[in-house]
């Protein structure tokens, strides 16, 4: 249990000298900081866009944007927490960016199929993307990734009881599909 | 129901939260970061346009003000060149009046019937020139009110030609010499 806490403690320092490194410059530092988080990253980016060139190009403009917003990183929040927020942010505007109005009352998973996408993910990933935009960032975002009803109305602009509602059609809609 | 409900949770809490994109994206990130960084925040930029905004409404509220309490300010150097030469075009128009009148006269221009409605029109074809020549007067950069006031004058000359060639009312117990 010691050495597990010890490990644990060896892996917080060594990730805040990274940044602080990275913060000074240092392109090296900044890749083990790209490493150490990428996967996590990407995963939610996919999850949020339901798509792989949208979730590579999100993951891209996250990583460039926080080598350009590390020098106001302070260390009052966990990096991760701080990670995360500017992913979910950056995902949503890209979104925002590339999807057609009418895009985003239909279910991604023609989408993905239409692009040629042979990922294999794993099946629920599949059920995720048929379930309609909103309704799948709301889920993601409530049951996979912990944030509450109000700080999901305050990301996508809705108010807090349409991110509820989102959410029990999301989870209506994967119970039939199962 | 429940026993869906249960899976779904399931499923959930098994999901791996890490998936591992299909290319490779740090060399494309690490092309971006030399880029140059704009320092520009979102907050300063919106005190630049407010600022901007601020410039524009003081410049337009002057240019008014200005307009509206000084309409007498002395006209620029361009303008008292113009304001000459529409004096001069006025003088050359009078002239050219006052030699077609002194025609009529000369050859005993009798009245005809169909004079009066062109007599009217001349009068306030006059009438008009002389407005249009005081609002030049204030505003002689104006084209179309330049174009306005020549073809008024034109017109006035023309009517007056026309009124010269109108039929004369044959009167038998007239005086005619």
């Amino acid at each position: 249990m010691n050495a597990q806490i010890e490990f644990i403690a060896n892996q917080e320092v060594s990730e805040l000298e990274l940044i602080d490194k990275a913060k000074q410059g240092d392109k090296a530092a900044f890749k083990q900081i790209y490493l150490r988080h990428h996967k996590r990253v990407y995963g939610l980016c996919f999850r949020l866009s339901g798509q792989a060139y949208l979730a590579e190009e999100a993951t891209q403009e996250t990583f460039v944007r926080l080598w350009q917003k590390l020098p106001q990183f302070r260390g009052e929040s966990q990096f991760t927490t701080w990670l995360h927020s500017m992913t979910v942010n950056q995902t949503l505007s890209s979104i925002k960016k590339h999807k057609s109005f009418w895009a985003r009352f239909t279910p991604m998973s023609e989408h993905t199929e239409a692009s040629g996408d042979k990922l294999e993910y794993e099946n629920f990933d599949k059920l995720l993307l048929k379930l309609p935009e909103r309704a799948r960032i709301v889920f993601i975002l409530f049951s996979i990734e912990g944030y509450k009803h109000d700080e999901i109305a305050g990301l996508l602009g809705i108010a807090s009881g349409t991110s509820k509602a989102q959410y029990h059609r999301a989870r209506k809609l994967l119970q039939e599909m199962l | 129901m429940n026993g869906k409900d249960s899976k779904l949770d399931d499923l959930i809490a098994s999901l791996p939260k890490e998936l591992i994109p299909e290319n490779d994206l740090w060399d494309k990130i690490d092309k971006r970061l030399d880029a140059p960084i704009s320092h520009m925040t979102k907050r300063s930029s919106h005190n630049l346009w407010r600022n901007a905004a601020i410039a524009c409404l003081l410049l337009i509220t002057a240019f008014i003000g200005q307009k509206f309490f000084n309409p007498l300010l002395p006209l620029p150097e361009v303008d008292s060149a113009l304001i000459n030469t529409l004096s001069e075009i006025k003088a050359q128009h009078e002239i050219q009046i006052a030699q077609l009148q002194q025609t009529s006269k000369l050859v005993n221009w009798q009245s005809s019937p169909y004079s009066s409605p062109v007599e009217t029109g001349i009068d306030q074809l006059r009438e008009a020139a002389k407005q249009i020549y005081e609002s030049l007067k204030r505003n002689p950069t104006d084209k179309q009110l330049w174009q306005l006031w020549l073809w008024a004058q034109h017109r006035e000359i023309e009517l007056l030609r026309q009124g010269q060639k109108l039929p004369v009312s044959q009167n038998s117990q007239g005086a005619t010499i």
